[in-house]
């Protein structure tokens, strides 16, 4: 999967978690502030994305996440390694 | 029968050996132990710590939920001697305080914190030993039969919960604290019963309704192993019924309302539930009612209670023979209620003996005769249901369960040298912090008191700041105030007019 294809699928589960339109949500949007997730909807957010992109999460790596970018280069990476 | 934890487990073991009391998985696959087996490993534990001299010692474990650091813990409690179940996802530096604090003299430790042993070594001379959870099972006593019974008044267990100054307490339990405990929840099951365990182990409400109630009644408790996975894993155990906080419901409570309508609920029970569950037990704060009547529709009904972990920790409980709505449920039998100016007191058998080394603030929560000032304010009902309506103490309950003290996070945050002020509530998201800037130092970083930088600048330190805290105690909103906060005569905050801009 290339990096556009990654970050569709990435912003489709966002949204859905969110309530927000896809071009509501930007790069630098804060999943606490401008989000609205709770820590608990962030974790469950995590799991999700480990079945989408078929991958695991680090929690205590996860847990430096604050955009919606870091969410993003971080799954990217995983998807890298898993390759 | 004694008033003590083993005699909780022994007539499990009796009456169903060989079916399994815990479940958990390792690398996506279900494994299991039995009753027996659960049993002799932490007889070998206890054997083990009796013949190496920890006879009367207190023994500290710092770990996620897993079957090691359970057959750790009884192995402690089983026999004459202190489990000090510290929370693993605090900073090292907490940990080493509460460690000092605790008086431990062993600890059983998480490879994953293996970054605290340097400090524990050099900070913590009374830790005579570490061992890890993963050698727990290779432990092997000279002598395997070597035993020894504690008696119901000695403490089992010291749980460090928030104070209201901002110091951690350790709450001491004793054996016939929790054993009545467990035995005066009026909740039976069948043996065989699959219980999902989600919440942190070292809490009471997990540790005791779980495990310790859970265990006593034969049934096969699932360890949830993340978060993450809290919901997935209600698809690969089929739990009957699992214990949770209202943040929990909470999330569930979301994704039931983001499926579609069209689709059955009996087939939106299967996908989210895991298709078994019949039960929730809702605890360690208020859960809106919304919440009962939208899961009831799924066929899952949602029992609260109330407690605290002074009270080993059930005070009272909805059940499904007995059930109010906005009750918390009749007291236990083992509990009195009185109310003094509307705060609830209690007291009973499941009262703790006080807070380690603190007798100032054991004082303060204990009157001479044994009633226990919960810092709630409520009211019974004539038929006996008690409803907590307030708060007597200044302490934030969150959603999740977690009690934070504002004070503590308060004096970490004004240290930031941005901060003048600051007061720390609790928001529909989490903690939120309303700051009034250090007037100078902004005005000498950026040429304008109230600079828009200012709010980066802020978020940017209480970024760092949560980097360094467990979730639970994250600022996840920041207000910036343009005015010193109002304050009393004693120049003290005054935290119910905190919305006023002086």
């Amino acid at each position: 999967m290339d990096k556009n294809g990654i970050r569709d699928q990435f912003i489709g589960l966002v949204s859905e978690y969110s309530r927000k339109k896809a071009d509501e949500i930007t790069p630098d949007s804060r999943f606490r502030e401008d989000l609205e997730f709770s820590s608990l909807d962030f974790m469950a957010f995590l799991g999700d994305l480990e079945d989408l992109f078929d991958v695991e999460v680090d929690e205590e790596r996860a847990l430096r996440i604050i955009t919606v970018e870091d969410a993003l280069n971080y799954i990217d990476d995983l998807v890298k390694e898993a390759v | 029968m004694a008033e003590i934890i083993r005699d909780l487990l022994a007539p499990s073991v009796e009456a169903f050996g060989m079916r399994p009391a815990i479940a958990w998985l390792e690398k996506r696959k279900i494994k299991e132990m039995t009753y027996e087996e659960l049993s002799a490993n932490a007889s070998r534990v206890r054997s083990f710590l009796l013949e190496t001299g920890f006879t009367g010692r207190h023994i500290a474990l710092i770990g996620q939920t897993s079957p090691e650091w359970l057959i750790a813990y009884f192995g402690i409690v089983t026999g004459p001697m202190t489990a000090v179940p510290l929370d693993a996802s605090l900073p090292d530096r907490d940990l080493i305080r509460l460690l000092q604090r605790s008086d431990a003299s062993l600890l059983f430790l998480s490879q994953k914190r293996e970054s605290l042993m340097k400090e524990v070594r050099e900070e913590c001379p009374q830790i005579k030993r570490i061992i890890f959870f993963s050698d727990i099972l290779a432990l092997d006593p000279i002598d395997a039969e070597r035993d020894a019974v504690p008696q119901p008044e000695d403490v089992a267990t010291i749980i460090f919960t928030s104070g209201t100054t901002g110091v951690p307490k350790g709450v001491m339990l004793t054996q016939r604290n929790l054993y009545t405990n467990v035995v005066s929840v009026p909740v039976s099951v069948e043996p065989g019963t699959s219980m999902l365990s989600v919440l942190p182990i070292h809490h009471a409400y997990c540790l005791v309704c779980d495990y310790l109630k859970g265990l006593s009644l034969g049934a096969r408790i699932c360890m949830n192993d993340s978060l993450m996975h809290m919901v997935k894993n209600m698809s690969v155990f089929h739990p009957q019924i699992t214990l949770m906080v209202p943040l929990m419901i909470e999330t569930i409570a979301r994704q039931l309302e983001g499926l579609y309508p069209s689709v059955p609920k009996a087939a939106v029970a299967e996908k989210i539930f895991g298709g078994k569950l019949t039960t929730i037990y809702s605890g360690g704060a208020h859960l809106e009612k919304e919440y009962i009547d939208l899961f009831r529709e799924y066929g899952v009904s949602i029992y609260e209670g109330y407690g605290m972990s002074e009270c080993s920790p059930v005070i009272a409980d909805n059940t499904a023979d007995h059930y109010r709505d906005g009750s918390v449920g009749r007291p236990l039998a083992n509990v009195e209620v009185k109310f003094e100016n509307e705060e609830l007191m209690v007291r009973g058998s499941s009262v703790m003996k006080g807070y380690y080394k603190m007798p100032e603030e054991t004082e303060k929560a204990l009157t001479p005769d044994g009633w226990l000032h919960t810092g709630d304010k409520g009211r019974l009902d004539e038929d006996g249901y008690l409803y907590i309506t307030g708060r007597v103490k200044n302490l934030i309950i969150l959603s999740n369960g977690e009690n934070v003290s504002p004070e503590e996070i308060e004096g970490k945050l004004a240290l930031l040298p941005l901060i003048q002020e600051v007061i720390v509530t609790g928001g529909k998201n989490g903690l939120v912090a309303h700051i009034y800037p250090d007037p100078q130092e902004t005005l000498k970083e950026f040429g304008e008191p109230f600079d828009p930088a200012v709010r980066q600048s802020l978020q940017k330190a209480v970024d760092a700041f949560n980097l360094t805290q467990p979730t639970y105690r994250h600022i996840n909103d920041i207000v910036i105030r343009r005015t010193p906060f109002l304050k009393s005569t004693t120049q003290k905050i005054l935290r119910q007019k905190i919305d006023i801009e002086g």
